[in-house]
């Protein structure tokens, strides 16, 4: 008994060589593609509108990577998973049997090599391309400018504190100059957070005992919030601070009036010593 | 017609339901067991050159939920051991008023996780009177507790008050008294309630256990932490 | 195909008074009575002995606790029986084995610990049925809470606790649900075997994880719930009261019931097929079952590990995660995704593989591009192991290793293309026969395309960066989990009602069940990845306004989709207890399993069957194409462990 099922296969003969043979392309071709097109653009349409209408407006290029990203993938992905779904729609076009007993038969098509390998081509192909947009963008926000403003992002159960070594200064809101990279040193004092500057494109685990790092430049001024992204306990949902990028001026206007207030040892990240 | 006339009525009925369970449970809210503590007018107050209600909140923070205050159970149904903020966790206070709080603390204490939580923030004029005395900031390794508040998500214009709790006691450490006449501070503070809206607030002083000292009782709902309605 | 046997059949045999001997008296009552007397027990002592200890005392108590629970209640249900009677010299009669293959017991032997696969495998569905009760109800109070930003329905502890018990009650419930009933059930008949290789194991793995359900539920009563989150991250879940003590019995307790059952399916794959069966000719259900639980095997294991390290964090004051200690969340994170990452595909592969087994059936063609199949699913299987890492992009660990695992993340969509290719391959031209279980095969790859797109935006570190911990994720997995894998399932499980219980599943109700399903599924979930577009949190108890419209219509979708899987559940327990009784093959299906009478036998096969092609020989002609035949003279099935 030879377990080599397709040589013993004395198969009906079958004009066809495959999924699509001459006059099932013709019936099939048009139906398809009309569905394919109508859910393509439609995908299309919301890639290019509805995504930037509903994510937070960027306020750096992070952000606005994170945008284009979203855009560009569901660019990309309307056109397969409307391939697919005209596909699935179009074979409910053809003979639907109801009832108790079984319709006849379909064809035996077990195979067909090179809808296979088209299928594997396309596949890959569509990844590579997805992973070089996403290694090529990863490997710029890579980068590490000078004259970076430092800041030191403290994560405890549930509230935000940020210190600025440069200036001494602390606290509960985030401001940041316009145009001015910045870099985040970020830690926690009990439990992982997330630091989450929603509309910077950024985003770190504050762990405990480990200091993570994050960079962007903000390029917009305006008023955002920085959220939690990682649940913390109790109050994980409360745990937000107000965010600000404002001009330089008024930046260190913002400095000096924190300077004024209390003088605690408020240093971002840990116990004081005394 | 009559064949899809049950199948139809069938679904809008079953819309109807869940909308109507839907908008039933859309405003319900949650009460604490030891209700809510409305601030008491006391006066009016003149905050930018309006003339606003002032009202008062009192709060008292004890070491151990065992005991009671005029018959009343400091903490309900609470676990006895721990400490607890006294009477409720619920606070209410109108809409763009100055509020004026006091809160009595009985408990010890010792350092703050972060010593920012030491600053007093968010106040009027930016001090707290603490015994009596006007400060911007307290020893961070002096504290029995912190009255920490933030507003809900997205409330907005929102404000942030932070004020630390001074940590009472005997000499010897020992605390375990919530009686008038027990070793406590007096901390006394303003701020004005903007718009209407929810705030959450919480204690950042780590009086729990395990992980930084933030489990258990910090964990728990309606020790170190509640809301406050602006109304 | 003559079945003629004179022989009495086997579940008809008269046995002796004494047959069984413990197992007699043993059921679920002596279970449960086994495990409270030995938990309160064990509580005794533990109060007396280790309360001391004011930081860690109560979750010593709450530990030993649970062991005794464990114990005791499997010593009732007669788990180790046969182990006693071995260490005692009394080897089990005949009459003993068949005792405790549920001859002579009737519908008892649901109740109590049966080795008989058909029992074990309906054992799971009913199971597996309860905790998606539990899960979905919870998952409604979820939704409650979020129907208004700042609503007060529950406070934040309890929600978290909710939250935390909906995803693992769910998780275990999406591991067990076709791996359970249909891997037990159908997969022993469907490669011509008598039963799986080890039948104690396999009633053994069902009791276990039954006796692990109190453990979750227990987690509500106990200091205010386990709140971590299922994927309770620590330092935090080291944090949490005393529930979490039970949480990490639960998987603990589970993992070993998943790691017997995932080896029983193994050897039984391996070692009990009939003759002819080769591997090139195991129906495509087979594969997908062996394949995840292989899959399991490598991952729960990684789930135990991380587990213990939690456990005793929490009870002996270890320092793996606690950073005060040295120890680092990056552990935890490591561990857990290293079991999280592959077990997702444990859930979605025997489900996916039960689905193609549908649509073969129901489009009356071969299930398309077999080998290839078969081979996706193992490449998924194994690139699964190492894609772990990109829930970890936004940790903050090792950020050079985001490259190589975008790479091994995007990989996997290839051969997950496959699968797509196969199922549609095998509906194409097919001979549509619009039966109810047909109907989930649709809707799979509706959901499942949408929500395998959607991992690809997650696997991109840059939108990652704005998509962690953000409702995008949770609606892109309920979009896999759900509306792929469990979808799936329903599929299986309306495929193969006919054969598990004899009745034929009432069509009407379950066709308008599936509308609801289907539509309410995409109301819920599309208005969730909008909430995640706008930017909300995961795990929130009360949200910013902003994202106020969307969870109105999320919620209100949710209560349409659980009113769905209501309708559903109510066509499955009335066509099981009074719907028409089924013919043996109703679906004029190839595969073994349609093969045998329904009721099944005992022991399955009255002939032997020969195996001489794949079961999907639909539309060709000739004595090769047809799957088996039936030995002449009847004399009963030789061979397989018992």
């Amino acid at each position: 008994m030879s377990s080599e099922h397709s040589e013993e296969h004395e198969v009906a003969k079958v004009t066809d060589d495959g999924l699509l043979s001459e006059e099932i392309n013709k019936a099939a071709f048009v139906p398809i593609f009309l569905m394919w097109a109508v859910m393509t653009v439609l995908g299309v349409l919301a890639g290019i509108f509805l995504v930037p209408h509903l994510m937070p407006k960027p306020y750096s290029p992070e952000g606005h990577d994170a945008q284009l990203t979203v855009q560009v993938f569901t660019i990309a992905a309307a056109p397969v998973a409307a391939f697919v779904f005209a596909l699935s729609i179009y074979v409910l076009f053809g003979r639907r049997h109801r009832g108790d007993t079984p319709p006849e038969d379909g064809p035996p098509i077990r195979n067909n090599n090179r809808n296979v390998i088209g299928w594997l081509a396309a596949s890959t192909l569509l990844v590579g391309f997805l992973l070089i947009w996403g290694i090529t963008e990863w490997s710029v926000e890579q980068s590490v400018p000078p004259n970076q403003l430092q800041v030191n992002v403290t994560g405890q159960q549930w509230l935000w504190t940020f210190g600025y070594p440069a200036s001494g200064v602390t606290s509960n809101e985030l401001v940041l100059p316009v145009n001015r990279p910045v870099q985040f040193n970020i830690t926690s004092v009990d439990v992982t957070h997330g630091f989450w500057p929603v509309s910077m494109g950024i985003q770190v685990d504050a762990n405990p005992g480990q200091i993570t790092v994050i960079r962007t430049t903000p390029n917009k001024l305006g008023k955002f919030v920085v959220r939690c992204s990682q649940l913390c306990g109790l109050n994980h949902a409360y745990m937000y601070a107000q965010a600000k990028v404002v001009s330089p001026a008024d930046y260190a206007a913002w400095i000096q009036q924190q300077k004024s207030m209390s003088s605690a040892q408020a240093l971002a990240g840990g116990r004081s010593n005394s | 017609m009559r064949r899809v006339f049950g199948p139809i009525v069938t679904v809008i009925l079953g819309v109807a339901v869940i909308a109507l369970v839907g908008l039933g449970f859309r405003s319900q809210t949650y009460v604490s067991p030891a209700g809510t503590q409305v601030a008491k007018q006391i006066g009016t107050a003149t905050v930018g050159g309006k003339t606003v209600p002032h009202v008062a909140l009192n709060l008292a923070v004890y070491p151990d939920a065992s005991g009671s205050v005029n018959g009343q159970p400091v903490h309900p149904g609470g676990n006895p051991s721990w400490p607890t903020y006294a009477m409720t966790n619920q606070l209410q206070v109108p809409a763009n008023s100055l509020v004026t709080m006091t809160i009595v603390q009985y408990d010890s204490g010792g350092s703050l996780n972060n010593p920012f939580f030491a600053n007093v923030r968010g106040t009027v004029g930016g001090t707290a009177t603490i015994d009596g005395k006007a400060v911007k900031t307290w020893n961070p390794n002096d504290i029995g507790h912190t009255f920490s508040l933030r507003p809900y998500p997205g409330v907005s214009p929102g404000f942030f008050v932070n004020v630390p709790l001074p940590l009472a006691g005997n000499a010897d450490g020992s605390n375990n008294c919530d009686t008038a006449g027990c070793p406590h501070h007096t901390i006394t503070f303003s701020f004005v309630s903007g718009s209407k809206g929810l705030y959450a607030w919480n204690c950042e002083f780590p009086c729990g256990l395990s992980v930084a000292g933030f489990g258990a009782v910090m964990s728990a709902n309606g020790y170190m932490s509640g809301d406050l309605h602006v109304v | 195909m003559t079945t003629t046997t004179t022989a009495p059949l086997l579940e008809d045999t008269v046995l002796g008074p004494k047959a069984g001997r413990l197992y007699r008296h043993q059921n679920i009552v002596t279970g449960l009575i086994g495990g409270v007397v030995l938990a309160f027990i064990f509580w005794l002592i533990g109060h007396a002995t280790l309360q001391d200890n004011p930081n860690w005392g109560s979750d010593m108590v709450v530990t030993v606790t649970g062991l005794g629970w464990v114990l005791g209640f499997n010593l009732g249900m007669g788990t180790f029986n046969a182990i006693w009677y071995w260490i005692l010299g009394h080897d089990q009669t005949d009459d003993d084995l068949l005792y405790a293959a549920g001859v002579s017991q009737g519908k008892r032997r649901y109740w109590k610990y049966c080795t008989d696969h058909k029992v074990v495998g309906t054992q799971y569905l009913v199971l597996t049925l309860l905790l998606f009760f539990v899960g979905g109800t919870l998952a409604m109070m979820i939704r409650t809470q979020l129907l208004n930003p700042h609503m007060r329905f529950i406070n934040q502890q309890t929600y978290n606790s909710i939250v935390t018990m909906h995803g693992i009650i769910m998780i275990v419930a999406t591991i067990i649900m076709v791996s359970g009933p249909w891997a037990n059930f159908i997969m022993p008949i469907q490669i011509g075997a008598k039963d799986m290789a080890f039948p104690r194991l396999n009633a053994m793995s069902f009791w276990v994880v039954a006796s692990a359900v109190p453990f979750a539920l227990g987690t509500f009563f106990l200091d205010g719930g386990a709140n971590a989150g299922w994927t309770t991250y620590a330092p935090l879940s080291v944090q949490d009261g005393t529930a979490m003590d039970f949480f990490a019995f639960f998987i603990c307790t589970f993992v070993v019931s998943v790691t017997v059952a995932g080896i029983n399916t193994i050897v039984t794959i391996l070692t009990m097929r009939t003759k002819g069966m080769t591997m090139g000719r195991l129906p495509v259900f087979s594969w997908g079952a062996m394949i995840g639980a292989a899959l399991g095997l490598y991952a729960m294991p990684a789930f135990l590990l991380s587990m213990t390290g939690m456990f005793t964090d929490r009870v002996v004051g270890t320092s793996f995660y606690v950073a005060a200690g040295g120890g680092a969340g990056w552990l935890w994170e490591n561990t857990f995704w290293i079991m999280g990452h592959p077990e997702v595909y444990v859930i979605l592969v025997p489900p996916v593989a039960a689905m193609l087994e549908v649509a073969s059936t129901f489009s009356r063609k071969p299930v398309f591009a077999y080998k290839i199949v078969v081979g996706a699913f193992a490449a998924i299987a194994g690139l699964s192991i190492l894609v772990w890492a990109h829930h970890m992009f936004t940790t903050g660990w090792a950020p050079d290793l985001a490259g190589p695992f975008m790479l091994t993340t995007e990989l996997i969509s290839i051969p997950t293309g496959v699968i797509f290719l196969s199922i549609v391959g095998t509906l194409w031209r097919g001979s549509i026969w619009t039966r109810l279980p047909l109907y989930f095969v649709f809707l799979f790859v509706w959901d499942f395309i949408i929500g395998g797109v959607t991992g690809s935006y997650l696997s991109d570190v840059p939108a990652d960066n704005f998509f962690h911990g953000n409702m995008f994720v949770t609606a892109h997995f309920h979009y896999t989990l759900l509306g792929g894998a469990m979808i799936a399932a329903a599929a299986a499980l309306t495929y193969w009602f006919p054969k598990m219980t004899g009745r034929m599943l009432d069509e009407k109700v379950g066709k308008v069940a599936f509308w609801i399903i289907a539509i309410s599924f995409q109301v819920t979930y599309i208005a969730m990845f909008i909430e995640g577009f706008k930017g909300m949190p995961r795990r929130v108890a009360n949200y910013d306004p902003l994202f106020a419209s969307e969870n109105m219509w999320a919620s209100m979708g949710a209560y349409s989709l659980m009113i769905g899987w209501l309708v559903l559940l109510y066509a499955v327990i009335s066509s099981w207890r009074k719907g028409p009784l089924a013919p043996a093959n109703p679906w004029y299906a190839k595969s073994l399993e349609w093969q045998v009478p329904t009721p099944v036998p005992l022991e399955n096969f009255l002939v032997e069957p020969v195996v001489t092609g794949d079961p999907y020989g639909y539309g060709e002609s000739g004595e090769a194409a047809q799957h088996h035949y039936f030995e002449e003279g009847g004399h009963g099935h030789e061979g397989g462990a018992h």
